[in-house]
């Protein structure tokens, strides 16, 4: 019985330790890639190591316009998708009415459906308006599906605080706009922010929704998927590749501790 | 004005109007054209948009041999990448769940997180480049000698193909990779919702450990894996990227969808094989809500 | 002058009636205690004072002045609530000044007054803290602090003590009452626990399922209760059935005597109005005094004496007919 139970924790053990190589591996190859000397091909292991790549894509002026405009989507979404995430959430957060399913539901179907059916139903849909395509449909399509992370942060929030901080407030005199700004508002910073960190990393990881509600734009992403099928500069696009790990990786991590000191107070 | 402050039900419509606006009006406004879309048909000749409600579209959907075969591809290949999920994450989240030292706590759960967050066209690429002819499994390969064993899979007929980088083996690589992290976190969620006193009280009834992970874990984990495999699934139905890069050039629905709305193509078909996914997903939700894997997420 | 006056105020919440047409009236300067079980509508009445909610039907005046639709933040009223409700985001300085701040008082004015305030609450020092960093008796006085620097008309304390350990509470009871004294502010205060509301109160209402069932003064609620209700849940009481006090005392009423009105006969030369016979259960040390459960015919009465007595044994208990209270249930 013993070695049965010793057997599978080291088989445990050893998968875990499988899987976690698995998954990282990929993303540290791409790093180590932007170093390599090589340029047309792919080859393993690279011919010699350079950081020239870097400057060659610094130089790169399409690549400063994609980061400009994934960028301006990516702040422009956060911030409509902060403003309805926390009203939302605020409208919903007390009460426990049949709505609010729906409400939910609502709010995380964007995210829920794949992304070609939402890219493609608004897609359509501005073709139809005969809206011009341009950097605000692609924000109206992204704050969309960004509005699910703020509003389940804050909603988390807003349950977690007493009440009777929102009571007392209004006993001593401050009318509701006042309590939301002087005392909730504070009370839900954290939980916003990390909403809106998520939200960024979202946006600016996006693709397929962004395809068909962009224009001739590009964002780094869609910069990245036509550099795939008719590169310029293959190592070029590792050296953004990296960038864009950066992106949205310290965000997510930024979030995680922003909501792990909350997690850690609510269990002291 | 304050004399509102006590209509609940007003403040609570205000406060939800914008998002009702923008999701109800914009987002299901879109949805419900796309709707409309599959049920409108491309004329033969002229290849115009003929706005009449018809089940033409449809028709030829399900119809058209190629169409039903892209629908079974993306149907069976999203199946076996969930499986396999579920047979991988399942170990990972039982040693997360397990694993009693605080420092390694955060090391590993941050070690799904990342990856899962790591941007995805980036992770498409990575893989790209590692499955390629002069990638590094190539040259694991060529250096443990197991080139046989390489080429062997790859004549595998219908999975295989020329590389890995363009067949169906490395598309379902590719995928599990992707996906990988969605099926453990719910996995792991549901197995930390599992209140210890039911363990210890089967303990206490005299339960060995194996017939305690039997008879109260695996049930109770159910819906997170549940949970986990909605994510894999969807995805998987609707993904027109990784099969595009890595594969065969053989259709998925996905691609199916965004080539035939591309302004040659016929968009009530797009909007037909785009309901496909939406209709499966719907099924799978119900189904999914009735065994309670809606708490798991 | 009544500062509060409830005219037939009904609260009912979907089904549930939580207040059943009430009605009462707060003096200026008193200290007013709402009493009774959990459930039993006082917290209701508070809340309907403060403006939290809004009567279903009948009438609320404060300082005569019908106020049921006027919002709690335009009402000249405070609360200090059951969880003290500090904001923690804000040190102890800002919490007390919040209400002044609101009203966009000047600096000055409001560090003078939140200085007055921490002395008289007597906790001048801890003007940096943060509320997690207060006691649960240190963050209750700030709660008071809080509420008292706007110079209410009335304060209203939703069971402000029940948290406290004992010993803490006594002394925040005769705090409280001597700071109530002090500026004179009417206080209404809920409490289920009735030892607090005879000690502190100049009246008490004492709630039962949504009814006040008596207002009256401590004494008078102590010593004439008008129900079995509220002689069993203001003090220990014995009640006497109609069957009972029939054979006993030939009243054809329930009857309630306090346990301090039962004497053990000890020397046969005492004069009683009435004998009776009791059998002995239990004895509990209290510590002041032993409290002992007696037995007749199948009921259990209460008595308390200084002596330790035998268990089983028969016990003469004597007691004066001016001390009987026939009840009107």
């Amino acid at each position: 019985m013993l070695s049965k139970i010793k057997l599978g924790k080291v088989f445990s053990t050893i998968i875990t330790i499988l899987c976690y190589l698995f998954l990282h591996i990929p993303i540290a190859l791409i790093i180590f890639y932007s170093f390599s000397l090589d340029e047309k091909t792919l080859e393993f292991p690279p011919s010699g190591y350079t950081l020239k790549w870097f400057s060659v894509a610094f130089q790169r002026e399409d690549i400063w316009n994609a980061l400009r405009l994934s960028l301006k989507v990516a702040f422009i979404s956060t911030l409509i998708a902060l403003i309805l995430g926390t009203f939302s959430a605020l409208a919903i957060y007390r009460h426990d009415f049949f709505g609010k399913e729906v409400i939910s539901f609502l709010v995380i179907l964007p995210i829920a459906l794949p992304g070609i059916v939402t890219g493609i139903s608004m897609g359509s849909a501005i073709n139809l308006l005969e809206i011009p395509f341009s950097t605000y449909t692609i924000v109206i399509a992204h704050s969309t599906f960004c509005i699910v992370t703020v509003y389940n942060n804050a909603l988390a929030r807003l349950r977690r605080n007493s009440y009777s901080l929102v009571e007392a407030s209004l006993d001593l005199g401050a009318n509701p706009f006042q309590t939301f700004i002087y005392v909730v508002l504070p009370n839900i910073s954290t939980a916003l922010l990390a909403g809106a960190m998520l939200s960024f990393a979202l946006s600016f990881d996006e693709v397929i929704v962004t395809t068909f509600t962009a224009g001739q734009q590009q964002t780094i992403p869609i910069w990245m998927l036509s550099e795939f099928t008719r590169p310029r500069q293959r190592p070029v696009t590792n050296v953004v590749a990296v960038f864009v790990i950066l992106a949205t990786t310290l965000p997510i991590l930024f979030a995680y501790y922003l909501t792990r000191e909350e997690s850690e107070q609510s269990n002291r | 004005m304050w004399k509102l402050y006590y209509n609940k039900k007003l403040t609570i419509f205000l406060l939800l109007l914008p998002l009702l606006i923008w999701l109800g009006l914009v987002y299901l406004g879109s949805l419900f054209t796309l709707l409309l879309n599959s049920f409108y048909r491309v004329d033969d000749f002229s290849g115009v948009i003929v706005r009449e409600i018809s089940l033409s579209t449809f028709k030829d959907l399900f119809g058209q041999r190629t169409n039903l075969d892209i629908i079974f591809r993306t149907v069976a290949m999203a199946s076996s990448v969930t499986i396999t999920c579920i047979l991988i994450a399942f170990p990972i989240a039982l040693f997360m769940y397990n694993n009693k030292n605080q420092f390694l706590k955060p090391i590993l759960y941050l070690g799904i997180m990342l990856p899962l967050w790591s941007s995805y066209l980036v992770k498409v690429y990575a893989w790209k480049l590692i499955l390629a002819k002069q990638g590094i499994i190539n040259f694991f390969v060529e250096l443990t000698g197991t080139q046989v064993f390489l080429d062997s899979l790859l004549s595998i007929p219908v999975i295989g193909g020329t590389s890995l980088s363009f067949s169906y083996m490395g598309i379902y690589l590719v995928f599990v990779y992707m996906w990988l992290p969605y099926m453990i976190l719910p996995i792991y969620a549901s197995l930390q919702r599992i209140p210890l006193n039911l363990i210890l009280a089967s303990e206490d009834l005299g339960a060995t450990p194996s017939i305690t992970f039997r008879k109260i874990i695996i049930p109770l984990v159910v819906p997170g894996i549940v949970a986990g495999s909605i994510f894999t699934f969807s995805l998987t139905l609707g993904d027109y990227i990784v099969p595009t890069i890595i594969g065969n050039s053989s259709y998925f629905i996905g691609m199916a969808v965004y080539t035939h709305q591309g302004t040659a193509g016929n968009i009530p078909l797009a909007a037909a094989f785009s309901i496909v996914p939406i209709i499966i997903m719907l099924i799978y939700l119900m189904l999914a809500k009735r065994i309670g894997a809606f708490d798991a997420i | 002058m009544l500062d509060i006056e409830f005219q037939n105020t009904t609260c009912k919440f979907k089904e549930f009636l939580a207040l059943d047409s009430i009605s009462f009236g707060v003096e200026r300067g008193e200290f007013f205690s709402l009493l009774g079980p959990s459930g039993s509508g006082k917290t209701t009445t508070l809340r309907l004072v403060a403006g939290f909610l809004q009567p279903s039907s009948g009438k609320i005046l404060i300082e005569g002045k019908e106020s049921s639709s006027i919002p709690p933040f335009k009402r000249n009223v405070n609360t200090v609530f059951q969880d003290y409700a500090l904001f923690p985001h804000l040190n102890v300085f800002d919490n007390i000044a919040y209400g002044l701040k609101i009203k966009k008082q000047s600096a000055s004015t409001i560090e003078k007054e939140v200085k007055s305030a921490l002395e008289m609450v007597r906790l001048p020092d801890l003007i940096h803290r943060k509320p997690s960093e207060l006691s649960g008796g240190q963050k209750q006085r700030i709660a008071l602090a809080r509420a008292l620097i706007n110079k209410p008309r009335v304060l209203l304390l939703d069971e402000p003590l029940s948290a406290l350990d004992l010993k803490l509470r006594q002394e925040m009871q005769i705090e409280l009452k001597e700071i109530q004294r002090k500026i004179g502010i009417t206080f209404i205060f809920v409490t289920h626990d009735q030892q607090e509301a005879l000690s502190m109160s100049n009246r008490i209402a004492v709630f039962n399922k949504g009814k006040i069932v008596q207002i009256g003064s401590p004494e008078q609620v102590y010593a004439d209760p008008t129900s079995e209700f509220v002689a069993g849940f203001v003090g220990e009481s014995n009640i006497f059935d109609k069957t009972s006090s029939e054979s006993l005392f030939g009243i054809s009423r329930t009857c309630m005597i306090r346990p301090e009105n039962l004497y053990f006969k000890k020397d046969p030369n005492e004069k009683y109005d009435i004998e009776t016979e009791f059998i002995l259960k239990e004895s509990i040390y209290t510590g002041i005094t032993i409290k002992h459960i007696l037995s007749k015919d199948n009921k259990d009465y209460i008595a308390y004496s200084q002596e330790k007595k035998e268990k089983g044994s028969k016990i003469i208990l004597g007691l004066y007919r001016k001390d009987l209270r026939p009840l009107s249930d």
